[in-house]
Protein backbone atom coordinates (compact mmCIF):
# COMPACT_ATOMS: atom_id res chain seq x y z
CA UNK A 1 0.00 0.00 0.00
CA UNK A 2 1.46 3.29 -0.88
CA UNK A 3 -0.46 5.67 1.57
CA UNK A 4 -3.73 4.23 2.60
CA UNK A 5 -4.31 7.19 4.37
CA UNK A 6 -2.79 10.19 2.47
CA UNK A 7 -3.84 13.51 4.27
CA UNK A 8 -6.54 14.52 2.60
CA UNK A 9 -8.45 12.08 2.88
CA UNK A 10 -8.03 12.00 7.07
CA UNK A 11 -10.96 12.77 9.17
CA UNK A 12 -13.04 11.67 6.00
CA UNK A 13 -12.31 8.06 6.06
CA UNK A 14 -15.42 7.22 8.66
CA UNK A 15 -17.67 9.36 6.53
CA UNK A 16 -17.36 7.70 3.35
CA UNK A 17 -14.66 5.18 2.48
CA UNK A 18 -12.93 5.63 -1.25
CA UNK A 19 -14.87 2.36 -2.01
CA UNK A 20 -18.04 3.52 -1.77
CA UNK A 21 -17.33 6.81 -3.92
CA UNK A 22 -15.77 5.01 -6.55
CA UNK A 23 -18.84 3.01 -6.46
CA UNK A 24 -20.73 5.62 -6.45
CA UNK A 25 -18.43 7.48 -9.49
CA UNK A 26 -19.18 4.30 -11.55
CA UNK A 27 -22.86 4.54 -11.27
CA UNK A 28 -22.48 7.92 -12.89
CA UNK A 29 -22.43 10.24 -9.97
CA UNK A 30 -20.01 13.02 -10.46
CA UNK A 31 -20.42 14.33 -7.12
CA UNK A 32 -18.89 11.16 -5.70
CA UNK A 33 -15.78 11.69 -7.95
CA UNK A 34 -15.61 15.06 -7.21
CA UNK A 35 -15.26 14.32 -4.13
CA UNK A 36 -12.10 11.70 -4.75
CA UNK A 37 -10.37 14.65 -6.60
CA UNK A 38 -10.39 16.52 -3.31
CA UNK A 39 -8.94 14.21 -1.54
CA UNK A 40 -6.12 12.76 -3.26
CA UNK A 41 -5.35 15.76 -5.51
CA UNK A 42 -2.39 17.80 -3.56
CA UNK A 43 -0.50 13.96 -3.81
CA UNK A 44 -0.61 13.36 -6.99
CA UNK A 45 -0.29 16.54 -8.08
CA UNK A 46 3.13 17.34 -5.77
CA UNK A 47 4.50 13.87 -7.73
CA UNK A 48 3.73 15.68 -10.76
CA UNK A 49 5.43 18.53 -10.37
CA UNK A 50 8.54 17.45 -8.60
CA UNK A 51 8.91 15.33 -11.98
CA UNK A 52 8.53 18.33 -13.82
CA UNK A 53 9.71 20.99 -11.84
CA UNK A 54 6.84 23.49 -13.71
CA UNK A 55 3.52 24.07 -11.88
CA UNK A 56 1.51 24.47 -15.37
CA UNK A 57 2.39 21.24 -16.41
CA UNK A 58 2.29 19.91 -13.09
CA UNK A 59 -1.36 21.69 -13.14
CA UNK A 60 -2.78 20.39 -17.01
CA UNK A 61 -0.89 16.73 -15.86
CA UNK A 62 -3.13 16.71 -12.56
CA UNK A 63 -6.32 17.52 -13.86
CA UNK A 64 -5.35 15.07 -17.07
CA UNK A 65 -4.97 12.21 -14.59
CA UNK A 66 -7.73 12.60 -12.75
CA UNK A 67 -9.89 12.72 -16.50
CA UNK A 68 -7.95 9.63 -17.21
CA UNK A 69 -8.99 7.91 -14.43
CA UNK A 70 -12.54 8.75 -14.71
CA UNK A 71 -12.66 7.35 -18.53
CA UNK A 72 -11.41 3.77 -16.94
CA UNK A 73 -13.11 3.78 -13.31
CA UNK A 74 -15.16 0.75 -15.26
CA UNK A 75 -12.07 -1.09 -15.44
CA UNK A 76 -11.19 -0.58 -11.52
CA UNK A 77 -12.03 -3.33 -9.23
CA UNK A 78 -10.76 -2.79 -6.21
CA UNK A 79 -7.98 -5.17 -5.68
CA UNK A 80 -5.82 -2.31 -4.39
CA UNK A 81 -7.21 0.96 -2.79
CA UNK A 82 -8.27 3.57 -5.14
CA UNK A 83 -5.23 5.62 -4.10
CA UNK A 84 -3.05 3.26 -5.24
CA UNK A 85 -5.02 2.87 -8.68
CA UNK A 86 -4.58 6.10 -9.32
CA UNK A 87 -1.39 6.83 -8.11
CA UNK A 88 0.11 4.55 -10.66
CA UNK A 89 -2.05 5.61 -13.12
CA UNK A 90 -0.19 8.88 -12.18
CA UNK A 91 3.52 7.65 -12.02
CA UNK A 92 2.82 6.07 -15.81
CA UNK A 93 1.14 9.19 -17.49
CA UNK A 94 4.42 11.51 -15.52
CA UNK A 95 7.26 9.35 -16.94
CA UNK A 96 5.48 9.56 -20.50
CA UNK A 97 4.85 13.29 -20.30
CA UNK A 98 8.65 13.56 -19.29
CA UNK A 99 10.33 11.34 -21.77
CA UNK A 100 8.20 13.40 -24.49
CA UNK A 101 8.64 17.03 -23.11
CA UNK A 102 11.23 19.31 -24.29
CA UNK A 103 14.27 19.48 -22.13
CA UNK A 104 14.51 23.11 -22.61
CA UNK A 105 10.69 23.50 -20.67
CA UNK A 106 11.70 25.99 -17.82
CA UNK A 107 11.17 25.81 -14.18
CA UNK A 108 7.96 27.62 -12.56
CA UNK A 109 8.22 26.67 -8.86
CA UNK A 110 5.42 27.27 -6.47
CA UNK A 111 5.88 28.80 -3.19
CA UNK A 112 7.69 27.16 -0.24
CA UNK A 113 5.74 27.00 2.80
CA UNK A 114 7.26 28.64 6.03
CA UNK A 115 7.25 24.93 7.41
CA UNK A 116 10.25 24.28 6.37
CA UNK A 117 12.19 26.65 8.66
CA UNK A 118 10.89 24.08 11.56
CA UNK A 119 11.96 20.86 9.54
CA UNK A 120 14.94 18.46 11.22
CA UNK A 121 16.48 18.06 8.38
CA UNK A 122 16.33 21.50 7.83
CA UNK A 123 17.62 22.47 11.20
CA UNK A 124 20.24 20.00 10.66
CA UNK A 125 21.66 21.35 7.49
CA UNK A 126 21.45 24.74 8.48
CA UNK A 127 23.99 24.20 11.48
CA UNK A 128 26.26 23.07 9.31
CA UNK A 129 29.38 24.89 8.38
CA UNK A 130 27.71 25.17 4.53
CA UNK A 131 27.03 27.95 1.96
CA UNK A 132 23.17 26.42 2.92
CA UNK A 133 23.32 29.05 6.10
CA UNK A 134 23.45 31.72 3.76
CA UNK A 135 21.10 30.95 0.97
CA UNK A 136 17.74 31.85 0.41
CA UNK A 137 14.91 29.80 0.53
CA UNK A 138 14.16 30.59 -3.28
CA UNK A 139 17.52 30.26 -3.96
CA UNK A 140 17.47 26.98 -2.34
CA UNK A 141 14.62 25.69 -3.87
CA UNK A 142 15.78 26.45 -7.64
CA UNK A 143 19.05 24.97 -6.99
CA UNK A 144 17.23 21.37 -5.82
CA UNK A 145 14.53 22.09 -8.53
CA UNK A 146 17.98 22.22 -10.75
CA UNK A 147 19.90 19.50 -9.43
CA UNK A 148 16.70 17.20 -9.88
CA UNK A 149 16.02 17.89 -13.73
CA UNK A 150 20.11 16.86 -14.04
CA UNK A 151 18.49 13.77 -13.57
CA UNK A 152 17.46 11.31 -15.70
CA UNK A 153 13.89 10.41 -15.80
CA UNK A 154 14.73 7.27 -14.15
CA UNK A 155 16.91 8.57 -11.98
CA UNK A 156 14.21 11.57 -10.30
CA UNK A 157 11.80 9.00 -10.70
CA UNK A 158 13.11 7.03 -7.81
CA UNK A 159 14.01 10.21 -6.04
CA UNK A 160 10.60 12.08 -6.22
CA UNK A 161 9.12 8.84 -4.46
CA UNK A 162 11.32 7.54 -1.92
CA UNK A 163 13.16 10.87 -0.98
CA UNK A 164 10.63 13.41 -1.41
CA UNK A 165 7.53 11.44 -1.13
CA UNK A 166 8.63 9.04 1.06
CA UNK A 167 7.21 5.71 -0.87
CA UNK A 168 9.10 2.75 1.00
CA UNK A 169 11.12 1.36 -1.88
CA UNK A 170 9.77 -2.36 -2.44
CA UNK A 171 6.35 -0.17 -2.83
CA UNK A 172 8.21 1.92 -5.95
CA UNK A 173 9.60 -1.32 -7.41
CA UNK A 174 5.68 -2.34 -7.58
CA UNK A 175 5.03 0.72 -9.14
CA UNK A 176 7.66 0.89 -11.60
CA UNK A 177 7.33 -3.00 -12.71
CA UNK A 178 11.30 -3.61 -11.60
CA UNK A 179 12.89 -5.13 -8.17
CA UNK A 180 13.50 -3.89 -5.15
CA UNK A 181 17.32 -3.75 -5.74
CA UNK A 182 16.82 -1.85 -8.48
CA UNK A 183 15.56 1.06 -6.97
CA UNK A 184 17.54 0.76 -4.07
CA UNK A 185 20.43 1.18 -7.17
CA UNK A 186 19.31 3.85 -9.17
CA UNK A 187 18.41 6.00 -5.82
CA UNK A 188 22.42 5.16 -5.67
CA UNK A 189 23.33 6.48 -8.17
CA UNK A 190 20.68 9.38 -8.39
CA UNK A 191 21.91 10.31 -4.88
CA UNK A 192 25.66 10.34 -6.43
CA UNK A 193 24.65 12.81 -9.47
CA UNK A 194 22.64 15.13 -7.25
CA UNK A 195 26.30 15.29 -4.70
CA UNK A 196 28.02 16.99 -7.80
CA UNK A 197 24.95 18.99 -8.45
CA UNK A 198 24.85 20.42 -4.68
CA UNK A 199 27.99 19.49 -3.98
CA UNK A 200 27.97 23.27 -2.02
CA UNK A 201 25.84 21.97 0.73
CA UNK A 202 27.95 18.74 1.10
CA UNK A 203 31.38 19.33 0.97
CA UNK B 1 29.28 -10.74 3.12
CA UNK B 2 32.89 -9.45 1.62
CA UNK B 3 34.19 -5.75 2.14
CA UNK B 4 32.96 -4.78 -1.60
CA UNK B 5 29.56 -6.07 -1.34
CA UNK B 6 29.28 -4.55 2.23
CA UNK B 7 30.22 -0.77 1.05
CA UNK B 8 27.78 -1.24 -1.99
CA UNK B 9 25.03 -2.72 0.91
CA UNK B 10 26.04 0.62 3.07
CA UNK B 11 25.98 2.88 0.62
CA UNK B 12 22.38 1.64 -0.67
CA UNK B 13 21.15 1.79 2.77
CA UNK B 14 22.02 5.52 3.52
CA UNK B 15 19.83 7.31 5.91
CA UNK B 16 18.44 4.04 6.93
CA UNK B 17 19.20 1.98 10.17
CA UNK B 18 22.28 -0.06 9.66
CA UNK B 19 23.12 -3.46 11.40
CA UNK B 20 26.02 -3.72 14.06
CA UNK B 21 27.83 -5.66 11.53
CA UNK B 22 27.44 -2.38 9.18
CA UNK B 23 28.15 0.06 11.70
CA UNK B 24 31.32 -1.91 12.63
CA UNK B 25 32.36 -2.01 8.83
CA UNK B 26 31.85 1.69 8.69
CA UNK B 27 33.78 2.51 11.91
CA UNK B 28 37.04 0.65 10.08
CA UNK B 29 36.08 2.21 6.81
CA UNK B 30 35.70 5.95 8.16
CA UNK B 31 36.22 7.30 4.06
CA UNK B 32 32.57 4.81 3.38
CA UNK B 33 31.20 6.27 6.62
CA UNK B 34 31.56 10.12 5.03
CA UNK B 35 30.62 8.93 1.82
CA UNK B 36 27.27 7.01 3.03
CA UNK B 37 26.44 10.59 5.10
CA UNK B 38 27.00 12.60 1.99
CA UNK B 39 24.39 10.33 0.44
CA UNK B 40 22.02 11.12 3.52
CA UNK B 41 22.57 14.30 3.03
CA UNK B 42 21.08 14.70 -0.92
CA UNK B 43 17.96 12.39 1.05
CA UNK B 44 17.40 15.16 3.58
CA UNK B 45 18.19 17.86 0.97
CA UNK B 46 15.83 16.44 -0.99
CA UNK B 47 13.11 15.54 1.27
CA UNK B 48 13.18 19.45 2.00
CA UNK B 49 10.93 19.84 -1.64
CA UNK B 50 7.98 18.45 0.11
CA UNK B 51 7.33 22.03 1.50
CA UNK B 52 6.64 23.55 -1.83
CA UNK B 53 3.30 24.37 -2.15
CA UNK B 54 0.72 24.54 -4.71
CA UNK B 55 -1.57 27.06 -5.61
CA UNK B 56 -4.87 27.62 -3.75
CA UNK B 57 -7.67 27.49 -6.47
CA UNK B 58 -5.51 23.97 -7.08
CA UNK B 59 -8.34 21.77 -6.32
CA UNK B 60 -11.16 24.29 -6.99
CA UNK B 61 -9.59 24.15 -10.67
CA UNK B 62 -8.51 20.52 -10.81
CA UNK B 63 -12.19 19.51 -10.40
CA UNK B 64 -13.89 22.24 -12.44
CA UNK B 65 -11.51 21.28 -15.42
CA UNK B 66 -12.11 17.37 -15.02
CA UNK B 67 -16.11 18.09 -15.10
CA UNK B 68 -16.10 19.91 -17.68
CA UNK B 69 -14.31 17.36 -19.61
CA UNK B 70 -16.31 14.47 -18.38
CA UNK B 71 -19.66 16.77 -19.56
CA UNK B 72 -18.37 16.99 -22.86
CA UNK B 73 -17.50 13.47 -22.95
CA UNK B 74 -20.98 12.57 -22.13
CA UNK B 75 -22.30 15.04 -24.73
CA UNK B 76 -20.39 14.03 -27.31
CA UNK B 77 -20.68 10.29 -27.10
CA UNK B 78 -18.57 7.64 -29.06
CA UNK B 79 -17.21 10.80 -31.04
CA UNK B 80 -15.72 11.90 -28.17
CA UNK B 81 -14.60 8.63 -26.90
CA UNK B 82 -12.75 7.84 -30.03
CA UNK B 83 -11.24 10.79 -29.86
CA UNK B 84 -10.24 10.01 -25.93
CA UNK B 85 -8.78 6.84 -27.16
CA UNK B 86 -6.36 8.46 -29.91
CA UNK B 87 -5.61 10.99 -27.44
CA UNK B 88 -5.39 9.68 -24.41
CA UNK B 89 -1.96 7.07 -25.55
CA UNK B 90 -4.02 4.37 -25.03
CA UNK B 91 -1.91 1.44 -26.67
CA UNK B 92 -4.89 -1.25 -27.41
CA UNK B 93 -6.26 1.47 -29.80
CA UNK B 94 -2.73 2.48 -31.37
CA UNK B 95 -1.99 -1.55 -31.99
CA UNK B 96 -5.47 -2.17 -33.75
CA UNK B 97 -4.90 0.76 -35.85
CA UNK B 98 -1.74 -1.00 -37.07
CA UNK B 99 -3.53 -3.76 -37.75
CA UNK B 100 -6.14 -2.41 -39.63
CA UNK B 101 -3.23 -0.57 -41.58
CA UNK B 102 -1.40 -3.75 -42.27
CA UNK B 103 -4.64 -5.84 -43.00
CA UNK B 104 -5.72 -2.53 -45.90
CA UNK B 105 -2.08 -2.90 -47.17
CA UNK B 106 -2.40 -6.40 -48.04
CA UNK B 107 -6.13 -5.92 -49.55
CA UNK B 108 -4.40 -3.16 -51.75
CA UNK B 109 -1.52 -5.57 -52.74
CA UNK B 110 -3.91 -8.24 -53.43
CA UNK B 111 -5.80 -6.37 -55.79
CA UNK B 112 -3.22 -4.79 -57.90
CA UNK B 113 -1.59 -7.80 -58.09
CA UNK B 114 -0.96 -8.65 -62.27
CA UNK B 115 -2.30 -12.21 -63.00
CA UNK B 116 1.16 -13.36 -64.01
CA UNK B 117 2.44 -13.07 -61.00
CA UNK B 118 2.11 -16.92 -60.23
CA UNK B 119 4.82 -17.33 -62.68
CA UNK B 120 7.33 -15.15 -60.76
CA UNK B 121 6.46 -17.08 -57.80
CA UNK B 122 7.17 -20.40 -59.38
CA UNK B 123 10.37 -18.80 -60.75
CA UNK B 124 11.34 -17.79 -57.29
CA UNK B 125 10.62 -21.55 -56.42
CA UNK B 126 13.31 -22.42 -58.38
CA UNK B 127 16.41 -20.92 -57.28
CA UNK B 128 18.24 -22.35 -60.51
CA UNK B 129 15.88 -20.97 -63.40
CA UNK B 130 17.14 -17.80 -64.90
CA UNK B 131 14.35 -14.84 -65.53
CA UNK B 132 11.44 -15.89 -67.40
CA UNK B 133 8.72 -13.88 -69.48
CA UNK B 134 5.80 -14.71 -70.89
CA UNK B 135 6.66 -13.02 -73.98
CA UNK B 136 8.24 -15.63 -75.89
CA UNK B 137 6.22 -18.50 -75.60
CA UNK B 138 5.13 -18.22 -79.44
CA UNK B 139 8.88 -19.67 -79.62
CA UNK B 140 7.69 -22.99 -77.84
CA UNK B 141 9.15 -25.91 -79.51
CA UNK B 142 6.71 -29.24 -79.55
CA UNK B 143 9.65 -31.76 -79.04
CA UNK B 144 10.85 -29.86 -75.94
CA UNK B 145 7.29 -30.50 -74.65
CA UNK B 146 7.06 -34.10 -75.11
CA UNK B 147 10.42 -34.62 -73.21
CA UNK B 148 9.91 -32.14 -70.71
CA UNK B 149 9.16 -33.41 -67.20
CA UNK B 150 5.86 -32.84 -65.58
CA UNK B 151 7.23 -30.68 -63.33
CA UNK B 152 5.91 -27.30 -63.13
CA UNK B 153 8.48 -25.36 -65.16
CA UNK B 154 10.17 -26.73 -68.25
CA UNK B 155 12.30 -24.60 -70.85
CA UNK B 156 12.45 -24.85 -74.58
CA UNK B 157 15.80 -24.95 -75.26
CA UNK B 158 18.52 -24.77 -72.25
CA UNK B 159 21.17 -24.32 -74.31
CA UNK B 160 19.63 -20.72 -74.76
CA UNK B 161 20.06 -18.78 -71.56
CA UNK B 162 16.47 -17.92 -70.95
CA UNK B 163 16.73 -14.45 -69.56
CA UNK B 164 18.33 -13.94 -73.31
CA UNK B 165 15.51 -15.67 -75.24
CA UNK B 166 12.86 -16.84 -72.65
CA UNK B 167 10.05 -19.83 -72.90
CA UNK B 168 7.77 -20.94 -70.11
CA UNK B 169 6.39 -23.99 -70.47
CA UNK B 170 3.65 -25.23 -68.21
CA UNK B 171 2.98 -29.12 -68.62
CA UNK B 172 1.02 -30.67 -66.51
CA UNK B 173 -0.90 -34.18 -67.31
CA UNK B 174 -3.61 -33.11 -64.74
CA UNK B 175 -4.32 -29.53 -66.56
CA UNK B 176 -8.10 -30.02 -67.36
CA UNK B 177 -8.80 -26.71 -68.41
CA UNK B 178 -8.93 -25.41 -71.64
CA UNK B 179 -6.07 -23.05 -72.95
CA UNK B 180 -7.67 -19.46 -71.90
CA UNK B 181 -8.33 -20.70 -68.49
CA UNK B 182 -6.21 -18.02 -65.94
CA UNK B 183 -5.69 -21.11 -63.79
CA UNK B 184 -3.88 -24.24 -63.99
CA UNK B 185 -4.38 -27.12 -62.05
CA UNK B 186 -1.40 -29.63 -61.06
CA UNK B 187 -0.49 -32.11 -59.02
CA UNK B 188 -3.28 -33.07 -56.72
CA UNK B 189 -5.17 -30.48 -56.98
CA UNK B 190 -3.02 -27.70 -56.86
CA UNK B 191 -3.59 -24.52 -59.04
CA UNK B 192 -1.16 -21.25 -59.99
CA UNK B 193 -2.52 -18.16 -61.46
CA UNK B 194 -1.45 -18.44 -65.36
CA UNK B 195 -1.62 -16.75 -68.56
CA UNK B 196 -1.73 -18.74 -72.28
CA UNK B 197 -0.70 -16.45 -75.03
CA UNK B 198 -0.70 -18.05 -78.95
Amino acid sequence: MIDPHPPDAAGQAEEVTDQELVARAQGGDLEAYNELIRRHHRKIYAMVYNMTSNKEDAEDLTQDIFYKAYSVLNKFKGDASFYTWIYRIAVNRTINYVKRRNKRAGLSLDDVDLGIERDPAFLELSARESPFRECTLTELQEKLNKALMTLSEKHRTVVVLHDIQGIPHDEIAKLLNVSSGTVRSRLFYARKALQVELSEYAP
Amino acid sequence: MKNAERKRWCLEHAGEPLTPEDEAYLKEHPEVRLEVERLALMAKLMSLKNHEEPAPHLETRCIARVQERIQSRRERGWLYRLEDALTLNSAPVWAAAAALAVLGAGLWVTLHTPPDAGVAAVQEADPGMPPVSLAAVGDVQPSVVQTSPAVDVASADREIPLNEKPILFLRMESNQLPHNSDQLIYGNGGTMPVRFDY
